[in-house]
This record gives C-alpha cells, structure tokens and sequence, in this order.
C-alpha cells in the first residue's frame, strides 16, 4: 500500500477563509501523512518535500497551495519523474474546511490509474487583429517557425498607429516607421493576411482550435488587382473618406489609405450605383460585382488576440459641444488635419480655410470620469504634446494651450517632451474647462475655465478644440471572448491571467494577449507585448507531445 | 571593370517631412544631370508597398545596377532598401542611402533654399560613392543555441523560464548571493491578486530547479567577446563559503560576532556576516560576506554538516552563447543627495524602500510601521512625492512607480491605522495601472489627502517631529504642515552595476543613463547589438507586469534567432590586396578583433583576413600604411569619391563630418529627430568607425579644399563598438593636428568630438561652434 502525503502551503500571503495550521491538524486518514510548511514553492519547501517523499516512501502526493497557474508546475517539474501522481489543490478556490476536506477525500477515492494522454498540437497560430501589436506579433511568430494567420476585420493591416502623424516621444513618422513592418508580413512566406474578415466561430483547445472565418467581398479581385488606380479615376461615386475622419473624400472603389497592405482595390458595396465604369476601365479583368462572400477554415494551435481599442465618442460629453460647436475636434481627427497625407495636406487650416493659430487641448474626454471610463487611457497626455509641438512647428508663433488633470508623462523619454515643451511655451492649465461654446460670429470655440492661478472664472477663444478621447475596448470583444470562453473585465477589455505577473496568458491556454486590447497602452509597450506574446506561443509549442496527467 | 554604370536615384517626400522644406523635385531633375544616373524620380513614400516596386520596377526595367534611394536615416531603412533591390535581382550592398531627413529637412526647418542645395549636395555624394560600390556576399556562420541572462530579477528570471521552457539552454547570472532582486524587497504589490512572494517565489525556484537553466549566482560578467549566435561570456564566480550541503540551521549565524546592517531591510537592523538574504532565498545556502568577515572561524566550528569552507576560491567560467539578455534593473534614488529632504539627517524621514521593508509581517517591524526615532506608531503621517525625480537640476524623467507604490502604502497605511492622518504631497498623480485608478479614489474616499505642491523644505521639532514646508501653487502661498513620519517616494535610477555591463557589452545609454533601446517603437527591445537584447527595469523604470511582458518579449528575440541552425552576418568585412601588401604587420597590431593573421604567399610575410572574426570596422585600413587593406563599402575612394562631390561646389564654406555609424551619425541622427536646427553647410560623410579614418583621408579633404573638418566617434573608453577604434582615431588626429602647420593648414580647422548617439544636443553644439569659427577664420 502506497502511503500519500498531503502537503498544506501556510504562506502569509494566502488569504483563505479556512485556518490552514489548524485544518492540518485536523486531518486523519488511512495511510495518509499530513504536512505544513511555508512556503512550499520555495526551494526550502521544495527540499523539505523532498525529504518527506523519501523518508516516508511516499507513492502520491498533494499540493495544497495557492494559484494553480503559476505553482502547479513548479511541483510537476520537481517530481513528475518521481511520483506521477500529483495533486494539486487551489486553496484560493475553496470556501471553508469541509470544502476542502470533501475535495481530498473524493480524490483520495479516486481510481489512481490515469490516463497520461499525449497532447496533440497544431502549431500554426492566428493573430486576431491586424493593429501594430498583431503584425508586430506575427512577425515575431514566423520568425521563430510558425505558419501565422492574420485575421482583420478591416481592409488593411495598420490599425489606429497607421492613421497617427508623427509618434511620442520622438516624433518620428508614423506610417514611415509603420509601413515597412506591414510591407514585411504582407511578405513574409509564412504569413497569410486574411483582411476584410471576421470570426464567426472558433471551438477547440490549445494546440486545436478550428476557426470559422468569412470573408467578405471586395468586388475586386485580390489576385488580379495590383492596385494601378484606373478605375478611381472613372468611378463617378464620391463618399466622404472614413480613413480621413470624413474630412476627405473617396471614391466608391478605393483603397484604405496609400500605404494599405495589402494594397488591393475594393468597392463599397452599399453606395455602388453599378455603373460598372471601373468593370470597363479595369484592363485586367479584376473586377467582379457579384463575388459573394467566402468562408474559410483555420485549425490553429494557439491564438494572439490583437484587437486593439476604439475610441470614445466625443458627443457624449456634451458640456464640450463635439458635433455642436464648430472648430471641436477629437485629438484622432486632428491627427489627420495635421497629417502629411490627411485631408488639407499638412496645412494646419480649419474647414472654413482660416490657418489654426491658437489651439486648445483637452485632456481626460472620457477617462477618468466616473461618468464614463474610470480609467486613465495612458497615451493621450502624451499624444496631446506631441500634437501641441506639431501645431508649434507648422506655425511659427502659434499658441498652444493643454487644459489637465494630471500630466501623465511616464515613459521612456516623456517627461523630457513635456519639460522641453513647457520651456518652448506651451501652456499647462491645471483643471478641466467647465464647458464650450462658440462664438457665433467667429466660429471659432471659447474656452469656459477656472484660473488655477487666480481661482477666477475665465473665457478664451482658440481657433480649435481637441478633446484628447478614451481609448475603449472594442465592441467586439465581448462576442470573442465568449467564443474563447475568456473573461473581460469590468470595463471590456480581455482579462489577463494576472494583470502583476501574467500580463500576457489568459484563462485559456492557448490564447494570449498584446497591444491594447488588454487596457490601454502606448506603441513601446504594444510592439514589447507583442513580442511577448510570441514568446508565449514559443513555450507552449515546445511542449508539444509533452506527458500530461489527465484528469 | 568594363560594366556600366546605370544609377537610379529616388527622391523621397517622406510625406511632408520631407517635401515640406526641400524641393525634392528640384533635387530630382538634379539628380537627373548627374552623370550615369538613368532615372531619377520622386515619390511620396519610398518605403511604402508602391515605392519600393517602382524601384524594382525601373532596376528590371531599365537595367539599373545601383541605386541610389535619398530618403530617411539608413539606420531605419537601409535593411528594406537592401531587400527591395535585393527583391528585384540585385546585390544589396549596390543600394546606397543619402539621408536628407534627419539630416536635412528635419534639421534645416526655416532654410528651404539651403536645405534643397544641400540635398543636392548629398544626393551628388551619394551617387559618387554608389558609383563605385562592389557586389559583396554575405557570410553565413552557425548558432550556438545557448543563451545567457545577465540579472537574476523578475524581468531576469522571465526571460530565463521562458527561453529554458522553449527548449534551449540558458544561464542565469546573478550578482547579488541569491536570485530575486528588488521585488523580493516589496511587502505587496496589490494590484492582481498575488503577493509579491507568490509571483517571485515560484520563478525563483523554476529557475533553481530548470532542467535547462543553470543558475551563477555570487557572479559577475568579466568579458564578452564574438557576435551574434557566437559570444564568448567570461564569468567569474565569487566564493560563497558555504557549500550546498548547508542545511539552514542557521548555528552559524547565531554563533557569528559580527553583525552589518541589513541590505536587505533597507539598513533598518542588522544581519550577521554569515547570513541568509531572506527566508526564500535561492539558492537556499548561507553566504559569507568577506568583506566584513573576521576571520574568527565560529561558523566553522558550529556547522554540524561541515558545509562552511573559508578557503573556497574563485570560480572561472567560459560560456559559448548564441544570444544575451541584460536584465540588470534599477537602484533606487538615494535621498542624501538632496538635503532639503534632511533624509538621514532626521530619524523620521524614511523612504518608500524602508516602508516597504517595514510592512512586510517579516520585516524588521513585524509588520507595523513604527517610528524609527522612538518606536511608536505614527499618528500623522506625510508622502512626499518625486524625490530624486522630475527634477531640474537632476533625474528629469519621471520613475514612473511611486505614485502607485504610495497610493498602494497609503492604502496599507489607512487599514493598519485607520485614525491616522495621512498627506501625500505630489506634482501630478500618474499611474501607469488601470486596477490603481480605482485604489486612487478608494484612498481619497478613505480620508488619505491629496496636496499638490513643492516641498520647500523639511525640519525637524524638539520631539523629532517633522515640519513640511509646501508651496502651493493653488493657494499661491507656503503652508507648513507638522507631522510624525515622513516617507520619501525615492525614484529608480539606472542600476551602477549595469554601467560595468555597458563597458563589456557596450550597450548604448540614454542621458539619463538607462540603457538605449535600437529604436523606441519599433525595437523596444533590442539594442544596437545584434544578438543582445534588454528586459525590465535597466532600460526605464518600469513595473512589474511591464518588466515581465518585456522579459518575455526578449526570450521570443531569442527564441526566433534560436529557430535557426545558421544565420546571416553582412558582407562588409575587410579585404587584402596582397600584392601592395608589404607585410609590416601594423593592421595585425591594430585589429580590436585579432581578426588579421599572419600568412606567407610565395616566401612574403602577407596579412590575410578572417572572415568571420571580422567585424568591418575598417579600423585596419586607417592603419595601413599602404592602402592594402580595405574595408568594403567604406574604401578610400569610396570615401574620397565623397569628398570630391560634397566640395564640388564652394568647398571653403563647408564643414565635412566624419561620423561613426554607431555614436555620432545616430548622434546627429538623434538631433534630426529632436529637430535641433544647426547650420546648414555640414556634410556628414557616414564611416563604421572613426578608426576608419587614416590621417590621409582627412588630409585629403582638406586638400580638396573644405573649410572645417569634424571627426567624431563613440566616447572613450567604453563607448567604441569596436573596443579600441575611437583611440586609433584619436592618436591619428592627434600626430596629424602636429603635423598641419608644416602643411599651411590651421589646425583650429581640424576637430576631434565624441559624440553619443544619445547627444544630438552635442552634435548641435559642436556643428554651430565650427560654423562661427569658419566665420571668423575666414575674417
Ligand atoms: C489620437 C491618438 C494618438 C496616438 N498617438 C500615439 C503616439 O504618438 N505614440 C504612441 O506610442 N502611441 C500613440 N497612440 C496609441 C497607439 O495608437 C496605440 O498604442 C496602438 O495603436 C495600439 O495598437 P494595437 O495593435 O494594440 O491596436 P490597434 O491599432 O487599435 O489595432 C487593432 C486592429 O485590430 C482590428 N480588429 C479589431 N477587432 C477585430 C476583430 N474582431 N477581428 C479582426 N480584426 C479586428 C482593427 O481593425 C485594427 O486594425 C495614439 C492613439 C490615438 C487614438
Ligand atoms: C519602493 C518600491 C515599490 C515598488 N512597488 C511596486 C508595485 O507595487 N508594483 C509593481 O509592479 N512594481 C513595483 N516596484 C517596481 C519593481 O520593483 C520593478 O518593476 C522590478 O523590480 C523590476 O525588475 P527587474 O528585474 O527589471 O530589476 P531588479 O529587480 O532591479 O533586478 C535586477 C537584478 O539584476 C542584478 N544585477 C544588476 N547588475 C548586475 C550585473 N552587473 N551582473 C549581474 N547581475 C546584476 C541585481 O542584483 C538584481 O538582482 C516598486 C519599486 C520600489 C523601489
Ligand atoms: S493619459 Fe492624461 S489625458 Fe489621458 S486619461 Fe490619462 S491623465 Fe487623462
Ligand atoms: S510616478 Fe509620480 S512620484 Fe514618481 S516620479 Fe512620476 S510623478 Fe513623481
Ligand atoms: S580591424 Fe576591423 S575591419 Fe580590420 S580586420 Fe579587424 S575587425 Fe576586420
């Protein structure tokens, strides 16, 4: 007869409803030896299981301990080789002694002669979103020898960075730093983009996960095209341009923006009039008005959710007047006003023509606002200087001013922007403004604040408004999450395994986290996230065909 | 060579970053008039999807065989460009990059006609030396699949488990006598559910008992030689004297008469000179610290297991290693070095460290933080924010932990004693935590006060009292607060163990002395050295899920160089002509990689390369005497070809620059980015190292006619990527400033800088400075 032993874990840092000292005491069963220590995962705990595994010829074991995730296999890897039987017990997961009691004798009970299954693995791996954090994960995955699926919704890879001007904290160019990684997945040999898709349904588990994508039609054929424009020039249908923040216009048949990858026309189905110009004018025969849409099937191994953020819907904070006052923008338009390739061609002007001389940022629309999103969103302090210096570079004597809350500047680099910002002359006013309104006769937008420095109440008219917006989660997440059986947590967002120390794994073992579809984030630590992630798929394909107890 | 020479040119708008200050199509019709340039176009994007196939598109369609691609910084895209001609059949090293962004546009901003002449100029040289660029072929060597971690933290450890979990072996250095670093320190770290003992705990113990890791602690790196997938790491392994056989009893330290203050709980008791760092420590083995060992020998007597030898010596290891990972994290600010905090001065100013240590239950107050002056609880407690941070005459950065690690101890505070008074006096609240926000409001909600404002001073009264002098800005007036404790929110500072690290990897560092990432968005976790990468908290301070999502970031670095049996090493390596050769051996001397043999051709004593020690600094074909040797895609006329074009035109009025590629020209690369204008007659002609530059090369552009010569390297002594490069540099520009009178040439036009990548303020400074002196020489 094998003798068990039943190790209980007493770290103070266990907080547990049951009394761990004394429940040891308590226990009495047949041929069982009951031990406490503190500590257990500790090398010391880990020797003084040792030495009772040898003294009493221990043939099984049970680890009653804390957080399963992070200290089952630390037990495992100590003594699978010497005892295959090993089981473990989250205290955290049980309400009182009997609980616990119950558990260890049903397991006591239990027939001792499991199965050690062989885990089969799929190591190919989909990136759900194609943002800087996906492509920058998929890149890091093919480099280390996985097939990669790309899977965005939308019609090029990029996401928010690739409709960014210049970036914090050194304003470097976007899309010039941007549009080369998307050019190199859009290349590399094991990578596949699968854009203009959605998931419809994904059943499995680590190492098998069988996908359900579809594709959506692009009216265009994607092996056709390459992307030569004739038919923008015919098509007679002009539509306000999304990419530009509708302060631009496109054609029916377009493409996302000019650094799209891949860079493959499509029509926009619902305005079509189909007139079939471009069906004319397309000398390769790319076009095809009646493609339906396509479905497609992934058996995967691992998946890398990617989906990124949208941002708050300015309109809500109604004291602000976004779609009411004129001359209010929100800080993602304006990043396209003031963009190389935006809508007015770098020219810093308002839509009447008049040159924006006088620019107010407000900080915190949306975050930190019980009414909204208590969290802070991390980038747009940042953002609101960097777009605040831009202003200041386009026009020499331009006056900028960034109404806050705190001044959040963090990371590598920013306070030193913020600083050096501050000493070139841009204003900080400590308090959110109350309300804005607009001058009827100017258009222009009046601040409506409290002076921090006098306490007195003050008006002051710029030529512009930008509400620096929350980052949210993306509608979709709730749907994924439910396909993946993950959590989100109170505000949307995927829920990490642990946000201290396991930032990247999620309940699920085979799916992992990066970029801001965990919580907002800015690109450092998206791209640092991504490769992370890759790491993760890393670890978990090299145990591929490893034993497992099966339970 | 009878092939000719079909040059194409592209003339890159970067959008308006670009465009909006240089006329790119002026430069492009220039381009255009130049000889052997076939085609010359514009284009908004060069880099882009359709930029690039219009370059692969005209080499196929007109033959091109060099291109020449005027754009941003080669430091960003030279690899694309490289693989777009590579893509469209050619050799990649027949691309050449001219940098009229960082270099130009960028830094030139109000000087539209200036900054178009120079690109212009650029272009000119750029196509000069593409003229005479040769097809080289790229080396292939094997990976060793082992990798080293050098700091055995949170961030350290991660990347340890993560790499060893991938399959490959890893070694895990540890200064310090056990793994752990800073978070082993922390009595909490509230947000998720763990206590910092449940997430470090289990990592150090994975990494004790890896099959694949194998853990130095007591160690140091002593020299790292090699490249990527090929380091040689020299370690050296300090005595622990006590042997593993230990059985933690601890006899010894009970029986040690010698008591040190305890690092541990941050100096606030004593430990004995045998000693355990902490209860978890791993490995699990008593330490002698020799230092402040008497030598009496009670420990050894009391051993009942024998395990302590006081002769135990030093351990030398050599390791082959494919890849490393420097995790050697932060230290924390220490507050004497600003007095009006009167931090040691008086009892009861303690810092966020010692609270720490004190509301651990296993800390040196059991849990209960106490005033250190008498033993009593605190009544009225204050925080006093950004100590040693966001200063101006110090750290400027931000370290971004403290005010979550206040709100997490005032939290902790209000619970222990739920009547106490308790102030933090802060600048502005960040939190670089979403779960802290929530604990933000939830401490305000529970009475803690939040005062913005500047701390004047700090004074103590007669019962060891403190007085807080506070100007606040919202009241527009100083107010003076009386508390019982004060608690120093210390910032992080770059870790001082890591600058030994930065001498013998020679990793970059930023002005505020963390190491430099290759680039802040797109290789945030790589460095400059191919094969090295970082982790954690020795890049900016960072917290824990951060250090541990990078830690894991750096191991997928490794783990994809590790995904292959050979890797790619660039063609740019020196090359012997043996028949001008004569032997002398001075470039066998020189050579920082003793990468030069000596080899006999016909009875003739010649000097002949190996290829894959070379690393292509070019250091010793500044050397040679004759010109024999060479170092590709940097040659003499290549070099010379340079200078010609960039003096074709007004020649006194210009200032060349010499540039190291990796400290200077990112140095000035760095002022672009920051947009520090400087005048606009600089050439920046781009070496691998200054030690490329022979005292002829700079002679001769002074015969050519320039008005100012700049030669500028990495800092002595650690900064040289190629160990030694910017010292041959210097004693060269040194014998050659004695020897420019006798040429009629005033040595005050000659300049020898070191220039950091991280200094475009310098190279500002440095580039001003000459143009006034060029005014004022020429009267
Ligand atoms: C105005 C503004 C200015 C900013 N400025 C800066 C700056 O200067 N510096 C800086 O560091 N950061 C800045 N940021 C933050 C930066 O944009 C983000 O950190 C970064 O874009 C995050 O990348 P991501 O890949 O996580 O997400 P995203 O860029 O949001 O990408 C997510 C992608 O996933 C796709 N997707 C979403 N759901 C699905 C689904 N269900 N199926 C398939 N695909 C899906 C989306 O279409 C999108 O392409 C700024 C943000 C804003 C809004
Ligand atoms: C008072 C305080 C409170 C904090 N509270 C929190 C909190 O609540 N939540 C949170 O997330 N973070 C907190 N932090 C931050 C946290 O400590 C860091 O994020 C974390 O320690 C970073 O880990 P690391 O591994 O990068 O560096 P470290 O912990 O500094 O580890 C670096 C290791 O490298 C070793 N080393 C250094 N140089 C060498 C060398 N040359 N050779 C070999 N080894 C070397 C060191 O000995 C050390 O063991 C707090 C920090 C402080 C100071
Ligand atoms: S980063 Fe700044 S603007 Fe954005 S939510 Fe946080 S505090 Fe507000
Ligand atoms: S985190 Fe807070 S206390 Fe720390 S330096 Fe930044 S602003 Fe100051
Ligand atoms: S000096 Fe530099 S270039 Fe010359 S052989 Fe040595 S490593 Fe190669």
């Amino acid at each position: 007869m094998t003798k068990t032993g039943i190790f209980l874990c007493v770290c103070p840092s266990i907080t547990s409803a049951i009394d761990i000292e004394k429940t040891a005491k308590s226990i009495e069963l047949a041929d069982t030896v009951v031990y406490s220590h503190r500590y257990l995962c500790s090398q010391r705990g880990l020797r003084f299981l040792d030495d009772c595994v040898e003294k009493e010829k221990l043939g099984r074991i049970f680890i009653v301990a804390c957080s399963e995730d992070i200290h089952r296999h630390v037990f495992e890897r100590a003594f699978l080789s010497k005892i295959p039987d090993i089981e473990y017990i989250d205290i955290g997961k049980m309400k009182n002694e009997k609980d616990l009691m119950d558990l260890i004798e049903e397991r006591l009970k239990e027939d001792r002669g499991k199965t050690i299954e062989k885990e089969i693995m799929t190591r190919d791996v989909l990136v759900i979103g194609g943002g800087v954090g996906g492509v920058q994960a998929a890149l890091d995955i093919a480099e280390e020898g996985y097939k990669v699926y790309v899977v965005e919704s939308s019609l090029s890879v990029g996401g928010v960075m690739a409709q960014l001007d210049k970036t914090f904290p050194t304003m470097d160019c976007s899309i010039c730093i941007l549009g080369p990684k998307l050019v190199d997945a859009g290349k590399h040999p094991i990578i596949e983009l699968i854009t203009n898709a959605d998931i419809k349904s994904i059943t499995g588990r680590a190492g098998d996960f069988n996908v359900e994508v579809e594709i959506k039609p692009r009216y265009v054929d994607m092996g056709k095209c390459n992307g030569c424009s004739a038919c923008v020039e015919v098509c007679p249908v002009i539509l306000p341009n999304e990419w530009d923040m509708n302060l631009k216009s496109r054609k029916c048949i377009y493409v996302m923006f000019a650094q799209s990858v891949p860079l493959r026309y499509t029509i926009d189905k619902e305005k079509c009039i189909e007139c079939e110009l471009c069906k004319k004018v397309c000398k390769l025969d790319a076009i095809n008005l009646k493609e339906e849409p396509k479905r497609r099937t992934l058996n995967v191994g691992a998946i890398v959710l990617s989906t990124g953020t949208q941002t708050f819907d300015a309109s809500r904070k109604e004291q602000y007047g976004y779609g009411r006052v004129k001359n209010v923008v929100t800080n993602m338009e304006f990043e396209r006003i003031i963009c190389a390739s935006g809508p007015t061609g770098g020219e810093l002007l308002r839509p009447d023509g008049k040159h924006i001389k006088k620019v107010a940022f407000i900080q915190c629309v949306g975050s930190r606002d019980l009414h909204f999103h208590e969290y802070c969103s991390f980038y747009c302090c940042m953002a609101s200087i960097k777009e605040g210096r831009l202003v200041m570079e386009h026009e020499q004597g331009a006056e900028v001013w960034i109404f806050y809350n705190d001044l959040r500047a963090f990371g590598k680099g920013f306070e030193e922007l913020y600083v050096r910002s501050e000493r070139e002359g841009m204003k900080f006013i400590k308090g959110l403004p109350g309300e804005i309104r607009e001058n009827p006769v100017t258009e222009s937008p009046i601040v409506v604040f409290e002076d921090p420095k006098s306490g007195r109440h003050s008006e002051i008219e710029f030529d512009m408004v930008v509400l620096a917006v929350a980052l949210e989660p993306s509608e979709q997440n709730a749907r994924l999450a439910e396909m993946l059986d993950l959590e989100t947590d109170a505000h949307g967002f995927f829920k990490e395994l642990d946000s201290t120390s396991m930032p990247l794994e999620t309940s699920n073992r085979g799916v992992f986290l990066a970029g801001t579809c965990q919580g907002p984030k800015d690109i450092p630590e998206t791209v640092a996230q991504a490769s992370g992630a890759a790491a993760k798929v890393c670890t978990l394909f090299s145990q591929i065909n490893r034993t497992i107890n099966k339970f | 060579m009878s092939e000719e020479i079909r040059i194409g040119v592209y003339v890159c708008h970067c959008g308006k970053n670009i465009a909006a200050v240089v006329d790119t199509s002026a430069v492009a019709d220039f381009a255009s008039s130049l000889n052997d340039v076939v085609v010359a176009r514009e284009n908004t994007y060069c880099c882009a999807e359709t930029g690039q196939a219009q370059i692969r598109d005209d080499i196929k369609e007109h033959n091109l065989n060099r291109v020449v691609v005027a754009s941003c910084s080669p430091k960003l895209h030279e690899p694309t460009f490289r693989r777009t001609v590579t893509e469209a059949g050619l050799n990649p090293y027949l691309m050449e990059m001219v940098n009229i962004r960082e270099h130009c546009s960028w830094v030139h901003m109000r000087e539209r006609e200036a900054a178009t002449k120079k690109a212009m100029d650029l272009v000119r040289m750029g196509v000069a030396k593409a003229r005479l660029l040769q097809p080289l072929s790229d080396r292939e060597v094997p990976t060793t699949k082992n990798a080293l971690v050098i700091g055995g933290g949170i961030a350290g450890l991660q990347a340890a488990i993560d790499i060893a979990n991938a399959g490959h072996r890893v070694y895990l250095l540890e200064k310090a006598p056990t793994l752990g670093g800073k978070v082993a320190q922390l009595s909490g770290v509230s947000s998720g559910y763990q206590s910092p003992e449940c997430l470090l705990i289990p990592r150090m113990t994975e990494a004790m008992t890896h099959p694949n890791i194998e853990v130095f602690t007591n160690a140091e790196v002593e020299s790292v030689d090699g490249y990527i997938g090929n380091f040689k790491v020299k370690i050296i392994k300090h005595p622990r004297y006590v042997k593993e056989s230990c059985i933690l009893c601890s006899e010894c330290s009970a029986v040690c008469p010698v008591e040190v203050a305890n690092e541990f709980n941050a100096g606030m008791d004593f430990r004995k000179a045998v000693y355990l760092p902490f209860d978890q420590a791993a490995p699990s083995t008593y330490v002698i610290d020799m230092d402040n060992c008497t030598r009496c020998g009670l420990c050894v007597e009391s051993c009942p297991v024998d395990a302590i030898d006081m002769e135990e010596g030093e351990g030398e290891f050599e390791l082959e290693v494919g890849s490393i990972i420097v995790a050697t994290g932060f230290e924390s600010f220490d507050p004497q070095n600003k007095p009006k905090y009167s931090y040691s001065q008086f009892k009861n100013v303690i810092t966020s460290l010692q609270l720490e240590r004190m509301l651990d239950p296993e800390g040196p107050t059991d849990g209960k933080p106490l005033r250190p002056s008498d033993g009593r609880e605190p009544a009225k407690i204050a925080f006093i924010q950004c100590v040693g941070s966001r200063e101006e005459d110090g750290n400027q950065y931000c370290s971004k932990i403290c005010c979550m690690s206040t709100i997490k101890q005032a939290k902790t505070l209000k619970t222990l004693f739920p009547e106490a008074d308790i102030t933090v006096y802060y600048r502005d609240i960040r939190i670089p935590r979403r779960e802290f926000e929530d604990m933000y409001r939830k401490v305000r909600e529970a009475g803690v006060l939040f005062v913005r404002g500047e701390i004047k001073e700090v004074s103590e009264t007669e019962d060891s009292n403190l007085l807080i002098s506070v100007y606040s800005d919202t009241l527009n007036d100083l107010i003076v607060q009386d508390v019982e404790m004060v608690v120093l929110a210390v910032g992080l500072e770059h870790c001082r163990d890591g600058e030994l690290i930065k001498g013998i990897v020679k990793i970059p560092t930023s002005p505020d002395g963390f190491f430099m990432e290759a680039h802040p968005k797109l290789k945030p976790i790589d460095t400059v050295i191919d094969g090295v990468y970082l982790a954690g908290a020795c890049l900016s301070p960072k917290d824990i899920p951060e250090s541990v999502t990078q830690a894991s970031g750096a191991a997928a670095k490794v783990c994809g160089l590790f995904s292959k049996d050979r890797l790619k090493l660039d063609g740019l390596i020196s090359k012997v002509d043996t028949d001008t050769c004569i032997g002398c051996g001075i470039c066998i001397k020189q050579c920082p990689f003793h990468a030069i043999m000596e080899d006999e051709i016909e009875g003739e004593k010649k000097a002949r390369v190996v290829e894959a020690a070379c690393k292509g600094c070019g250091v010793c074909a500044g050397a040679c005497p004759t010109g024999a040797i060479e170092a590709l895609s940097f040659t003499t006329e290549q070099l010379h070809a340079q200078i010609d074009a960039a003096l074709e035109e007004n020649s006194g009025e210009k200032i060349i620059a010499f540039c190291c590629n990796w400290c200077s020209y990112a140095g000035a690369d760095f002022a672009g980015v920051s947009r520090l204008q400087y005048p606009s007659n600089v050439r920046i002609i781009r070496t691998m190292c200054s030690g490329r530059l022979s005292k002829d090369i700079i002679l001769y552009a002074f015969e050519k006619g320039a008005g100012m010569v700049l030669v500028s390297g990495c800092h002595p002594p650690g900064d040289c990527h190629y160990v030694s490069g910017n010292y041959r540099c210097e004693e060269r520009v040194n014998s050659l400033m004695k020897s420019l009178p006798k040429k009629g040439i005033d040595p005050k036009r000659l300049r020898l800088e070191w220039i950091s990548a991280a200094e475009g303020v310098v190279f500002q400074r440095v580039t001003k400075e000459m143009a006034n002196q060029l005014k004022d020489l020429k009267g």
